[in-house]
């Protein structure tokens, strides 16, 4: 058993100490006595770690392989410093391969501790058939605050070249100097094109010929926050293209939707079931509808709900998912493509902008391809241009997500190609109708029935969120959330109507008792007559702000709540909240608050609006006035009434 | 698209394109499972188990093969993610045979998977090396509610220990669960059960199988134990009949626990002139032994924490590497540090001595079962004289007063325990005057919370002023935490945000934290404001809740009924608020004055006019105590009694 651990622990360690795949010489850039002194970070008062130098050098020289070298000198700060960068684990596989990995620590007094082979570990991440994901790991010896940790490597790429290849301007670290070094393939020329930033100037490298530099100084950390735009949109960064390989998107588009057009091209089944699926239909919309309705339902879509077997159905052309009853998302909108073409109907591809990851305007974005996406297709019904995408089944007819609408997005058929702009739903078509109807008894627990109606956006969220539970799970969370929501509440007769029916609103029902909703002090008993806001929190929760905020959507909401107070108390203070109404109309809401002595009924509506015309982004300039906007609706939102106990 | 992302999508669409192979018959113990009669169940649980077995057969040289079968049938569609078949095995030694899986859908026919669907990885991918690594087939993708999926592998180990643990469920309802251990001839084997009645295994020969059938879910409630002290399992001893615990894999008392383990740890304790030095250095100005004590305290917790284990199999899972060398490195984990803080106390004429312990379950480790196996985590008990005074000592009948500390918790500071260590059974590894030992629990006092608020409220209802805390013990280890985790400009967020919770659009002035890491305790001291705290009616009535902060908001115990026993932790906090009243209003009503006392904890408020002012004051202190189903209404009953007192306003009325 001994010899077997010793021949064990020898292989272990001849593989930790196969480190340097090649004999490079390691080349460490000289520290300065600056920056050995150097104890507050510059870019950042409250830095915990700060990046002196992060280099990125990209060698393209070779028609076979990229070499992708990556130096980076960060200096340690405070204890949460010194946590981050413990250690280091670069990941790694065989077509990105990893060599010359070196590190060392360098104390404020210039001495250095240069880590050994032995302290670099190899590990197989993952494996599995062909693939292999591996990482060369170390631990970082004596570090604490003061020292500097700098390491090294190199990655060989197969295959690649830095076309296409993103530079990221900021990181999450600050960094002093942001360098990256370009070595193009020759007499090839390279051009970057800059998002979120200045452009930047390349210049040749006075320290090593044919390297071209693009330098970035003292760029903060970037920081996220709740409700910000998307990062691609805020963060700066650049693409890396050599000339003459740049194609607008329309071109491009053109080429892929001429594909595509082949594909739908509708043969003698796809007629047949055209017409099948169209008989006796006269409507524009109803036959635009059965065609929809019949892409959405009957077709089994393999890539949401998994082949069942395994096996891979070959589908060759639309048709064949007809007859199997079965296709890919692609293959269940082409096939919407080609029904409608069979009923001579004139329709588009639609390749659209995502707006949760980077806000494209064709007139002043980059042309990458990467900024849009197949969402569908699109077609006239009615005289009005409509969307869709049948291999979503939480979509509606005519819909698509929202982060597919408000962008543009480019309508191709045949080979020809046009911008277009998507409109997002105003905030009446995205609503949420709450209606209830309460008890408030003498000891201060209130007892209703609540039906929750919702359509738009919001409908499309909870479905799409939700699409993977089962009936099961949507109940309970429904429970549990209203639970969490409103403390102690009992919650019994749950029911979710209409998930499964996009094209009809989303109904929750369910009936709630939450004991103690009425605080009693003394003669009086206090409760917030908006039930469904009274346990909310300020939408917004600090004062500053680095980003601008930015809204998923444009909604609104309704609230209709009854009330019966319980006998021997009457109001003694009925006033109604302020309503809070912003400027420009973008956001509101208002309130009323009527009593009925007679029946004890005390009525209460609130109508809550965000994001008329469109607006749903708001620059952080304005984050104060927003804030106070949304405070102020709190402040209504969750406005008590006093009630006063009467001699009966 | 990034290089990484491509790297990704590759592996991904690696992954999604899995083919079965070929559609051969399930194994007869398979389909025998699965034409077992399934009870109904509640909605949400989400699969059953209809066979966990493990079959350990031991050679006499000591190899140890188990066999692994397992069936699980789908009863929603969350549960598909149970279609998963695992082993999990060391580098350094484990062997695992063939990783075989079938799904048997509810119609259509049996799927194989095999060899090709297997995929390899490491078990922890933030430690810098770790040997554990798993076997994993992933058919959840594929099956559907009805189906059912099993699996059944063959592990090979050499055996640390004549020692195993077989758990006879999780939170699943399970119908068969078995544990075979098939012995050479001669030996025998012995059991312990726990969380439930003695469980007898059935004899044959040498195999020894103990099975208990049809086991009920277990609910999933909030402040739960956890599972593993709900659910029945058994400890198993076996050995060649007639021998005596051996001692290094066999134990008949924690003396010979401790013994074993003292032998791991003890030559690793490397004095040389490095780490004598050192320990001088850092306690040059140390004038008495609690301030050595805590000077090299402090070092060894600002080590950083890593682990690198090499040869788990071999034992080297309990043995730290030498001290000298931990130095130089300047980092270790938990044994690592615990070891290189030896070294330094023995060079200042110090003795101590490591001790195991569970981390994250005080219950965990049960007592009658001597086994290094209960443990994951190692401290110190450091010998002190009579003139060294801490909540943390405990008075051991042979080895004398010892100071308990966690060298690797670098927020709980010398003189103080994490939470989750205290009251836990743990072994001192002091060779043969060594053994079991409860560790010390410090007193709610010692944990406290002390909160001072001081707000002027106007006509308009807005509020300014101030909040004072300070706490101590493991209260201040949670601020602290906060403090250290962030950085200034999130810690100033995080503070807005508690206020911003209490009062809608509370504004933070200044706050000044401080932390005596030494004294184990912690002060925050904050400035705001916030507009329209309290609501003013009709013009006369100024209504506002004298809780600010920190109110209780919600309680966990919402359901009428419960299952299993409540766990709280022991905590106290005192809060008192003085409002400034504004001049032409006076109070007209306030709630009532709360005086509660139960077993478990009590909870006081108080609210007082003293020159136009309100004060306002509320107390709670809960001790550590697992309170069983039978008292549930009470616990229930506390709670939502603290949550109306925490939120009852406060009535002014303007003067005419």
């Amino acid at each position: 058993m001994k010899i077997k651990a010793g021949i064990w622990l020898l292989l272990a360690l001849l593989c930790a100490s196969n480190v340097f795949a090649d004999n490079d010489p390691i080349v460490w850039k000289p520290i300065t006595q600056a920056e050995l002194d150097m104890k507050e970070p510059v870019v950042d008062n409250n830095a915990d770690v700060e990046a002196l130098l992060w280099e990125v050098t990209f060698d393209d020289s070779d028609k076979k392989k990229l070499y992708v070298n990556t130096y980076v000198r960060v200096k340690i700060f405070t204890e949460r410093g010194k946590e981050a960068y413990s250690k280091v684990d670069i990941r790694y596989s065989k077509d990105y391969a990893l060599e010359s990995l070196a590190a060392r620590v360098i104390k404020p007094d210039g001495s250095i501790q240069q880590l050994t082979a032995a302290d670099f570990i190899n590990r197989q991440i993952v494996s599995a058939r062909k693939v292999k994901i591996l990482a060369r790991s170390f631990a970082v010896p004596g570090i604490e605050p003061g020292v500097i940790v700098e390491y090294q490597y190199r990655r060989k790429i197969k295959n690649d070249s830095i076309n296409g290849e993103r530079l990221d301007f900021q990181r999450d670290i600050p960094v002093q100097n942001l360098r990256y070094r370009v070595r193009p393939f020759k007499d090839q020329t390279i051009h970057p094109t800059f998002l979120n930033m200045a452009d930047l100037g390349f210049y040749n490298d006075p320290n090593e010929r044919g390297f071209l530099v693009l330098d970035r100084k003292s760029v903060p950390a970037f920081k996220e926050e709740a409700l910000m735009p998307p990062e691609d949109t805020l963060k700066p960064w650049a693409v890396l293209q050599y000339s003459g390989s740049n194609r607008s998107i329309l071109r491009t588009i053109s080429d892929v939707s001429y594909i595509y057009s082949l594909i739908a091209e509708p043969d003698k089944e796809i007629k047949r079931k055209a017409d099948q699926l169209t008989a006796n239909l006269t409507n524009d919309k109803a036959i635009v509808r059965a065609l929809f309705d019949y892409c959405r339902n009957d077709i089994k879509n393999l890539s949401r709900e998994g082949t069942g077997t395994g096996k891979e159905p070959k589908i060759k052309k639309v048709s064949d998912v007809i007859k199997k009853g079965a296709g890919y998302s692609i293959d269940i909108d082409l096939l919407f493509a080609a029904l409608l073409t069979a009923t001579n109907r004139a329709s588009y591809m639609v390749f659209s902008a995502d707006r949760d990851e980077y806000f494209f305007d064709p007139n002043s974005s980059p042309q990458f391809l990467d900024f849009v996406h197949f969402a569908g297709v699109s077609v006239n019904v009615e005289g009005q241009q409509r969307y869709f995408s049948p291999s979503r089944p939480w979509l509606g007819f005519g819909e698509l997500d929202w982060f597919e609408e408000n962008v543009y997005a480019v309508l191709a058929s045949n080979g020809r190609t046009k911008w277009s702009v998507i409109q997002m739903k105003n905030p009446s078509e995205s609503l949420l109708s709450r209606k209830g109807k309460f008890e408030l008894s003498e000891d201060g627990t209130i007892s209703g029935s609540i039906t929750e109606v919702s359509n738009g956006y919001l409908a499309t969220e909870d479905r799409r969120l939700g699409f993977e539970d089962s009936d099961e799970k949507r109940l309970t969370d429904i429970e549990e959330e209203l639970k969490a929501k409103h403390s102690g509440a009992v919650v019994s007769d749950v029911k979710l109507d209409n998930f499964g029916s996009p094209d009809n609103p989303l109904i929750k029902s369910y009936k709630i008792s939450v004991p103690g909703y009425g605080q009693k002090t003394g003669s009086r008993m206090f409760f917030v007559p908006n039930f469904f806001e009274a346990s909310s929190k300020p939408f917004f929760s600090t004062n500053d702000r680095l980003h601008p905020v930015y809204f998923s959507f444009a909604w609104s909401e309704l609230d209709e709540i009854e009330i019966t107070l319980p006998e021997g108390y009457e109001p003694e203070s009925l006033s109604t909240p302020s309503d809070i109404v912003e400027k420009s109309k973008i956001a509101g809401s208002d309130y009323s608050i009527t009593y009925d002595k007679q029946t004890r009924k005390l009525k209460y509506k609130r109508d809550f609006f965000l994001g008329d015309g469109g607006k749903i982004f708001f620059p952080q300039t304005v984050y104060p006035a927003l804030k106070t906007l949304f405070d102020k609706m709190h402040n209504s939102d969750t406005h008590s009434i006093a009630l006063k106990r009467v001699d009966k | 698209m990034t290089k990484r992302s491509q790297l990704i999508l590759v592996f991904l669409l690696a992954f999604s394109t899995t083919i079965f192979g070929a559609f051969d018959r399930a194994p007869s113990w398979l389909q025998s499972a699965a034409t077992q009669r399934v009870p109904s169940y509640e909605k949400d649980v989400i699969g059953v188990v209809l066979l966990d077995e493990q079959v350990v057969t031991v050679d006499r040289s000591g190899k140890i093969v188990t066999e692994e079968r397992y069936a699980v049938k789908i009863l929603t569609k969350e549960g598909r993610d149970l279609a998963v078949a695992r082993a999990s095995y060391l580098v350094s030694a484990g062997k695992v045979g063939d990783l075989e899986a079938w799904t048997l859908p509810v119609s259509g026919q049996v799927k194989e998977w095999g060899k090709k669907d297997v995929v390899d990885l490491i078990a922890d991918p933030d430690d810098v090396y770790n040997e554990h690594r798993l076997k994993i087939i992933n058919a959840s993708d594929t099956v559907s509610v009805g189906d059912i999926f099993g699996y059944s592998v063959t592990i090979e180990n050499p055996p640390l220990f004549y020692q195993d643990i077989w758990q006879f469920q999780g939170a699943l309802p399970v119908l068969t669960s078995r544990y075979t251990l098939n012995l050479p001839s001669g030996w025998q084997a012995d059991s312990l059960t726990f969380n439930a009645d003695n469980i007898v295994p059935s004899v044959n020969g040498s195999t020894y199988t103990w099975q208990m059938n049809y086991l009920a879910p277990v609910a999933l409630e909030p402040m739960s134990p956890s599972v593993v002290n709900l659910v029945p399992f058994i400890a198993v001893n076996f050995k060649p009949a007639g021998n005596e615990s051996d001692g290094v894999r066999s134990f008949a008392n924690w003396q010979d626990v401790s013994k074993w383990s003292s032998g791991m740890y003890d030559p690793q304790v490397v004095v040389n002139d490095e780490v004598a030095g050192k320990a001088r250095e850092l306690t040059a100005g140390a004038e008495t032994e609690l301030d050595k004590i805590r000077a090299i305290g402090k070092f060894v917790q600002n080590l950083q924490y890593i682990s690198i284990d090499i040869g788990v199999a071999y034992g080297n899972g309990y043995r730290p590497k030498p001290s000298d060398r931990v130095l130089n490195r300047g980092y270790g984990d938990c044994k690592d540090k615990a070891n290189l803080m030896r070294a330094m106390l023995r060079s200042l004429k110090i003795d101590s001595y490591p001790v195991a312990i569970y981390s994250g379950d005080p219950t965990f480790v049960k007592k009658e079962w001597p086994s290094p196996r209960q443990f994951n985590h190692c401290i110190i008990a450091v010998v002190v004289g009579k003139e060294t005074e801490a909540e943390t000592i405990i008075e051991h009948p042979t080895l004398g007063r010892l100071l308990i500390f966690d060298a690797t918790d670098d927020m709980t500071p010398v003189g103080d325990l994490p939470d989750y260590l205290q009251g836990s059974q743990a072994l001192i590894m002091a060779g043969e005057q060594g053994g079991i030992f409860e560790m010390p629990i410090t007193s709610p006092e010692a944990n406290a919370l002390d909160r001072q608020v001081n707000v002027k409220l106007d006509v308009t209802g807005a509020i300014a002023g101030s909040i004072v805390e300070k706490s101590k013990g493991q209260s201040s280890k949670y601020e602290r935490a906060l403090y250290r985790s962030l950085s200034a400009t999130d810690y100033s967020k995080s503070i807005e945000q508690w206020l911003t919770r209490g009062a809608t659009a509370a504004k933070l002035e200044s706050m000044t934290p401080s932390d005596d890491h030494a004294g184990a305790s912690f002060k925050l001291d904050v400035k705001f404001s916030a507009p329209s705290y309290g609501q003013l009616m009709q013009g006369r009535l100024l209504v506002f809740k004298p809780t600010i902060v920190s109110r209780s908001r919600s309680i966990y115990l919402t359901d009428k009924e419960r299952k299993n026993p409540v766990v709280l932790d022991s905590m106290s906090f005192k809060e008192s608020a003085v409002f400034e009243l504004p001049s032409n209003f006076s109070v007209d009503e306030m709630p009532e004055s709360v005086d509660i006392k139960t077993d478990f904890g009590s909870y006081k408020t108080t609210y007082k006019v003293e020159d136009s002012k309100l004060v306002f004051t509320r107390e709670m202190m809960t001790e550590r105590t697992e309170i069983p189903v039978k008292d549930y209404e009470k616990v229930r009953d506390f709670f939502g009694k603290v949550l109306n007192a925490e939120n009852s306003p406060v009535v002014l009325l303007r003067n005419n």
